[in-house]
């Protein structure tokens, strides 16, 4: 084996993935929008497109080629009876999901409208949602610490949360994403 | 879509995300989705905001970014990241951050220093770059680092400063010295030390004194003009022309003095007498020994090898040379290669000191053995065994290391972390961690240095050894050779999410001089 043109191979390899990684993980989640299962699913992902990457045709965009395999593993995974999903979308609605994939740009673009828009918020706010997305326990221990009820606090970050993907719309528009 | 009816989906995406949907209203998610493009639209944006947010790095930093204000906004300083390091830390980092594509690396290294002077201020005769500390005489203005001047005197007490002419001559001159730029090509010289290196291609360059004038011939030489008026002329290589002026100024008798070669010219007299070379004298202020010529550049990397990727010096990982396990992996015990080269890739021709530290035992402590670099020669590039990319899986302690011997400056440092690949046996247990670092003038530790959060580095354009890995920027000053530049980084418990396991490694470090003196840059990169 030619350890140099492996070692190069590996350092494409690892460039291209990690250019696509959270585009990859974005059409997962559409399609089972569950983390955990889409952790397992990019996971054996990643171990086809390194079995495969010789065939991958550099002078052509990495993310599609990358998304066939995403969908080859969800499919696996919708199909699997060892794995039981919570809930599963149905046909006509997966079919119409798997079309909305979106060009590694598009990714990017979401990427910085997020950036901006959670410059946006207030301290509070990022601080709220940081305790969500992280530590659930920390909501009940602050909805006690502040008197309120767990069901205020969610409502907050739901509310939170809206303002965020409203504002993320808009910009995505703007910049002819929509 | 109605507002109502996106107030509803974005509810339901809600509990989705939180997990409590129920089959109903799963099945009315379906619906919508199945009959609204806009939705489906809403809806895969949301979902991929809500992996990044539950991802955890685009709130850290976020968070952090808004306790901190700490200056380590990606964008703000990438562009002029990429302007400051214009020569061979161009083909290293403007490519870690968003510059040309690797194969524009010849463009990168083509730069030659002078092309370092920004060019759309070449109106000036020459560039000024202060080398060290100087005291400017009483009736200097004092000047700054790349001021541009024109038909003027320079006067200081002392100190060295260079002179770039735009012609491409550079004079180094040590002060007690007072000297008047003519031109381009010209300059006066009432008293001081000097080196001038005129190479043949760029035309003659001419020092004049009161009695005597020096014209290069493709050289490098060396003067001192005592206050008297004696001149003494040192040829380092090449050869020159002397000519000895009359009193209405006009040069009477012409000389060839070739390398190796010294004269001495005394106030009175008509005639050169020799006098013993002594080419060592000036070797201080020859341009290649001027280690502010070129931006200081640090570079650490860990894997057990370092080598070229294209054309370039770089980290084994760039270089392909890592093991097949350090790819996706840092090296369980590797060897650590310290390298004290410019951004010309010359080798640093000053000591630094380095000490490295680890926390064992929840101590932590430096191993104050400093690795000591020995000059201008190649021996100074060594592989010391240091504990900074040891990974322990159960350990989790800090390590770092500090640095001592570098000039007065601003510096640029760029932590790189770990790898944030999923790896196959081992999963993505890096990135999920939090790692934090200080990075920090003097002796800092965890309780006075101001504390940084790792974010990951995922640019198309980074560095392949750079990109995915976790990293720190930040900007640092120096006061001077005695102040230590600290560098710790550590797993940061609190927040990072169970099950524990992976400490904290530095994989690549990179010390950038920024040489650009001027507020706006200084307001982008600093705090």
């Amino acid at each position: 084996m030619n350890t140099m043109e492996d070692n190069e191979r590996q350092i494409q390899f690892t460039q291209q993935f990690s250019q696509s990684e959270r585009a990859m993980r974005a059409f997962a989640c559409s399609l089972i929008p569950n983390r955990e299962d889409v952790n397992d699913i990019i996971q054996e992902t990643l171990k086809e497109l390194w079995r495969k990457f010789d065939k991958f045709d550099p002078a052509r965009p990495f993310l599609p080629w990358a998304n066939r395999f995403v969908y080859r593993q969800v499919l696996i995974h919708r199909r699997s009876t060892a794995i039981r999903l919570k809930y599963t979308f149905s046909e006509e609605t997966f079919r119409r999901l798997v079309e909305e994939q979106s060009p590694l740009e598009r990714d990017v673009a979401l990427s910085e409208a997020l950036d901006k828009c959670l410059h946006r918020l207030d301290d509070d706010e990022r601080e709220l949602l940081n305790l969500r997305y992280f530590t659930k326990e920390s909501i009940n221990e602050m909805a006690t610490r502040e008197g309120l009820s767990v069901d205020v606090l969610y409502k907050r970050i739901q509310r939170i949360r809206e303002v965020l993907q409203r504002c993320i719309s808009k910009r995505m528009g703007r910049e002819g994403w929509a | 879509m109605k507002n109502e009816s996106r107030t509803r989906l974005e509810e339901l995406l809600g509990m989705l995300s939180d997990d409590s949907i129920t089959e109903k209203e799963f099945n009315e998610l379906d619906e919508i989705l199945r009959d609204h493009p806009e939705a489906r639209r809403i809806y895969c944006d949301y979902l991929a905001v809500d992996d990044r947010l539950a991802s955890g790095e685009v709130l850290f930093e976020e968070v952090e970014r808004a306790k901190a204000r700490t200056g380590l906004a990606i964008r703000d300083w990438r562009p002029w990241a990429a302007a400051a390091a214009l020569v061979f830390i161009g083909v290293l980092l403007s490519h870690v951050f968003r510059g040309q594509p690797f194969d524009s690396s010849e463009t990168a290294r083509s730069s030659s220093p002078e092309n370092a002077v920004p060019a759309e201020n070449n109106e000036g005769l020459a560039v000024l770059r202060l080398v060290g500390d100087v005291r400017w005489s009483a009736s200097q203005r004092p000047l700054r680092h790349f001021d541009e001047l024109q038909d003027e005197w320079i006067r200081l007490e002392q100190g060295v400063v260079q002179l770039a002419f735009l012609n491409g001559a550079k004079l180094s001159l040590e002060g007690p010295a007072a000297l008047r730029i003519i031109s381009e090509e010209e300059c006066f010289v009432e008293k001081g030390k000097l080196v001038v290196l005129a190479p043949a291609q760029i035309g003659h360059f001419k020092v004049n004194t009161r009695m005597s004038e020096v014209v290069d011939l493709g050289t490098e030489f060396a003067m001192v003009v005592s206050e008297d008026g004696a001149v003494d002329v040192h040829v380092l290589e090449g050869e020159v022309e002397i000519g000895i002026k009359g009193a209405d100024a006009k040069v009477v008798v012409r000389e060839r003095l070739g390398e190796a070669e010294a004269v001495r010219l005394e106030p009175g007299q008509s005639g050169i007498a020799p006098m013993v070379f002594n080419g060592l004298a000036f070797e201080s202020l020859r341009a290649v020994s001027l280690w502010r010529e070129q931006p200081l550049r640090i570079q650490f990397d860990c894997g057990s090898k370092a080598g070229t990727y294209q054309g370039a010096e770089a980290p084994a990982q760039a270089a392909g040379l890592m093991d097949q396990r350090e790819v996706f992996w840092n090296p369980i015990n590797g060897d650590q290669a310290g390298v004290f080269i410019m951004s010309d890739g010359t080798i640093a021709p000053y000591k630094i000191e380095i000490d490295y530290g680890r926390q064992e035992k929840g101590r932590f402590s430096w191993d104050r053995q400093p690795h000591l670099s020995k000059g201008a020669v190649s021996a100074t590039r060594g592989v010391f065994d240091t504990p900074l990319c040891r990974d322990y899986l159960g350990g989790g302690g800090a390590v770092g290391l500090r640095l001592r011997g570098m000039p007065k400056g601003t510096y640029r440092v760029f932590l790189v972390g770990r790898s944030v690949l999923d790896h196959e046996k081992w999963g993505n247990f890096l990135v999920s961690k939090a790692h934090r670092a200080v990075i920090a003038a003097g002796e800092a530790d965890w309780d006075s240095g101001e504390v940084f959060y790792h974010e990951v580095l995922s640019d198309p354009d980074a560095a392949i050894w750079v990109n995915g890995q976790t990293h720190v920027v930040t900007d640092v000053e120096i006061t001077g050779p005695d102040q230590y530049l600290t560098i710790l980084t550590a797993k940061d418990r609190e927040r990072s999410p169970k099950p524990g396991g992976g400490n904290s490694v530095i994989s690549a470090i990179q010390i950038i001089e920024l040489r650009e003196h001027d507020n706006s840059n200084q307001e982008k990169g600093g705090k």
